[in-house]
């Protein structure tokens, strides 16, 4: 079993094969060896890492990604936005979560739970305009006179007429 | 530079805000959710700085943001309006200038949570939502892309958008029809409207649309990075631009069309070649069509056989079976990859593999051979030569090909027939070439597109194929026998193909349970007999079963046996491909 302590200073204890689907944690251990110390986790809180958790409970024993699954994901024409549906179950979260969720995953390094979380928010982005992705996202349009210049030339080219 | 108090201010304002910005980002936050809290106002302070920027470069104008209908009233009495001067240092003003600015960064950053992941993660979403299906984005005037549409987000996103050049590295300009007829299929078709009928190919409106997008494209790629073109008849309208940018490209593929476009296309040349690396000749029209206006027009481009323009060329493929390979006379000693699907014949090709004694690979389909003693003829050394694919006219064994050639590094070899009937393979030349050569050969492919599986068994018990490492079996169907053929009996030193560690079967039609079969007995055997006889353990496993699409197949059994061994090898480890009805079941 293996101890893991929150950045809010909770302590989750669980089995060394769900914990082993991060990287970090996995190399953490093969570095410390057998020890009954707690494994600090100071960028993960507990409400994130619990479903962190619950994704790799779901996930024990499945392969890991290998260098060269990783290497052919690299290419960019060949990426798809496929979610299993246990995983759309799973990151079905408010938007706060759901980002914490992925820094999280990119902390720990868990690769197929930061894919999940990347292809999720891909999925809400494509499709929409640029208004509703802003409004999706709260983001503030911030561009320069000469760059909404640029974007309203950009959009001639694209309207039909 | 010459700093006048203006700009001095805004220095002062930089630097105090970088300073924050390293002081926030080294700062040990203990607050709940450091890392998200920490990267929020950092993202804040990104918007921050990226208005002084703006305001540093723009410092004589009074600054003004694009309406928002978040920070509307902010924008309303935006603080940089109220900048003093001329001080010299860091003043009261300016400390409240960035309390605001931070003020406000904090109260963006929480509303936009995406904002608070670093550039690595935005890219990462951003390549799955703008993932292209094809080697080349299609881009065409009225049609809106999903790189554009992120871009148009806010300026973060813009610039991330931008700093991504492998989004706007290669590039073609797609054809209306084109475009009407892939609606379906094409993944951008989902961002927006498509071209109306009624706007015509050649319309003013659409060459000037086209012509900026296309210098817009450009403009986005890395100067840093060389580009790819794949020129259609579409790009007519954009020559001018594409010639102009033509230096910038080490790629270029053009499509032989049969229609006028092709001179259109070939003016392409009139630019600066000089960074050219890869050149491509695509045949896009119906193999029956009349080509003659096309290839006169090909070799009435004087540019095109400029030998020096072409240097640097590495990379040549002339895809056309009907017409000569037009630069068949040309000595391209630095050329190290060619690939010509086209009738030239084996003695014509020789002569030119002749001249370019780099060569690592060559790919020569349709190739037709002369019927010559072969004690007739001085084999042809290449000696860097890695990888040989040759593929023969229906009636040519590609086997009497290889008496030409030596070869001292060839470890791939790919040997392609089309003939319809079995009859005495030409084995002993494939037995002289690595002989011959004692070359290292590792990967063997054998492509049998019409001839029963005799062929393939030829190949397969060859005591010169007994050190490869890796098969790939492509016939129409594979059969059973081939399959018993592989299998390891569990008798240590009798094993076909010792060494195999990968082994690709395309197309299976065989018995239930017989592949997995093979699988298991060469990958799970006892690994304590390895080194004692027992062959190495498999790998990697491809298979693939078609269960419709062609006659043949139609009394295809459902394989159930196969598919529970592989998925359990799978399971345990092994990579296995297992492709039914084009659906990948486990990778």
């Amino acid at each position: 079993m293996v101890l893991l302590v929150t950045s809010d200073n909770e302590q989750f204890t669980t089995e060394k094969d769900i914990v082993e689907r991060s990287v970090l944690i996995k190399n953490m251990l093969e570095d410390v060896g057998e020890s009954d110390q707690p494994i600090p986790l100071p960028n993960v809180s507990s409400s994130v890492l619990k479903k962190v958790l619950e994704y790799c409970e779901h996930h024990r024993g499945e392969p890991l990604p290998t260098a060269d699954s990783e290497q052919s994901q690299d290419e960019t024409r060949k990426r798809t936005t496929d979610i299993s549906e246990w995983d759309q179950k799973f990151i079905t979260v408010d938007q706060e979560m759901l980002f914490e969720i992925i820094l999280a995953a990119n902390y720990l390094d868990i690769k197929s739970l930061l894919d999940v979380g990347c292809k999720t928010v891909a999925n809400m982005i494509k499709g929409k305009t640029p208004e509703e992705i802003r409004k999706l996202f709260n983001i503030v349009n911030d561009f320069t006179p000469e760059e909404e210049a640029q974007i309203k030339k950009e959009n001639e080219w694209a309207e039909d007429r | 530079m010459v700093l006048n108090s203006s700009n001095e201010t805004l220095l002062n304002q930089s630097f105090y805000c970088h300073a924050m910005l390293s002081m926030t980002a080294c700062h040990p936050v203990e607050e709940k959710s450091n890392t998200a809290k920490t990267l929020r106002v950092l993202s804040g302070l990104r918007s921050a700085l990226r208005k002084l920027k703006y305001r540093f470069l723009h410092h004589g104008e009074q600054y003004a943001r694009c309406p928002s209908p978040v920070l509307q009233e902010q924008h309303n009495s935006d603080v940089l309006s109220s900048v003093p001067a001329n001080p010299y240092l860091p003043t009261r003003s300016d400390e409240c200038v960035m309390k605001l600015y931070l003020d406000q960064a904090q109260n963006v950053a929480q509303l936009a949570h995406i904002n608070n992941l670093p550039y690595e993660l935005l890219t990462e979403i951003f390549l799955y939502a703008i993932s292209l299906k094809e080697p080349f984005t299609p881009i065409s005037p009225f049609t809106q892309y999903p790189q554009l549409i992120v871009s148009h987000v806010c300026g973060h996103w813009r610039d991330i958008i931008f700093s991504m050049s492998s989004l706007w590295s290669r590039f073609t300009i797609k054809d209306e029809e084109e475009e009407e007829e892939g609606k379906d299929q094409c993944m951008y078709c989902k961002y927006g409207k498509h071209i109306r009928h009624s706007t015509s190919l050649s319309s003013p409106a659409r060459t000037a649309s086209l012509n900026g997008l296309t210098q817009f494209w450009f403009d986005r790629a890395s100067s840093a990075r060389p580009l790819a073109l794949y020129l259609k008849p579409a790009s007519r309208s954009a020559m001018p631009v594409l010639i102009k940018n033509l230096y910038r490209c080490n790629q270029l593929a053009i499509a032989l069309t049969q229609d006028m476009a092709a001179k259109d296309l070939l003016t392409i040349f009139s630019g600066d070649t000089s960074s050219l690396t890869h050149l491509y000749f695509e045949n896009t029209f119906n193999r029956t069509g009349i080509i003659s206006p096309t290839y006169d027009d090909i070799m009435r481009t004087p540019a095109l056989f400029n030998a020096p323009h072409w240097k640097n060329l590495t990379f040549l493929k002339w895809h056309c079976v009907q017409m000569p390979f037009p630069l068949a006379h040309i000595a391209m000693p630095q050329l190290s990859v060619l690939h010509v699907h086209s009738t030239i014949t084996l003695d014509q090709c020789i002569l030119y593999l002749a001249e370019s004694p780099h060569l690592v690979k060559v790919v020569l389909t349709d190739l037709r051979l002369t019927r010559k003693p072969a004690s007739s003829m001085k084999p042809l050394v290449i000696s860097n030569l890695h990888t040989l694919d040759i593929e023969c006219q229906e009636k040519d064994d590609p086997l009497d090909a290889l008496h030409r050639f030596c070869l001292p590094s060839l470890s791939i070899l790919t040997l392609a027939s089309h003939r319809t009937v079995f009859s005495a393979r030409n084995y002993q030349a494939l037995s002289d070439l690595i002989a011959r050569s004692s070359c290292p050969l590792t990967t063997f492919i054998a492509r049998e597109n019409n001839s029963p599986s005799d062929a393939l068994n030829g190949y397969l018990t060859l005591p010169c194929l007994q050190s490869i490492q890796d098969l790939q079996l492509v016939a129409k169907p594979i059969r059973d026998e081939t399959l018993k053929l592989l299998r390891y009996s569990g008798i240590p030193g009798r094993c076909l193909l010792p060494h195999l560690k990968a082994l690709d079967l395309n197309i299976c039609l065989t018995t239930d349970g017989l592949v997995s079969d093979l699988v298991a007995s060469r990958w799970k055997q006892d690994r304590t007999t390895e080194g004692a006889g027992a062959p190495a353990r498999l790998e990697r496993v491809k298979v693939k079963v078609l269960f419709s699409g062609s006659e043949d197949f139609v009394d295809k059994p459902q394989q159930d046996l196969d598919m529970i061994g592989l998925t359990s090898f799978a399971s345990e480890g092994l990579s296995v491909i297992w492709d039914m009805k084009q659906n990948m079941l486990s990778d």
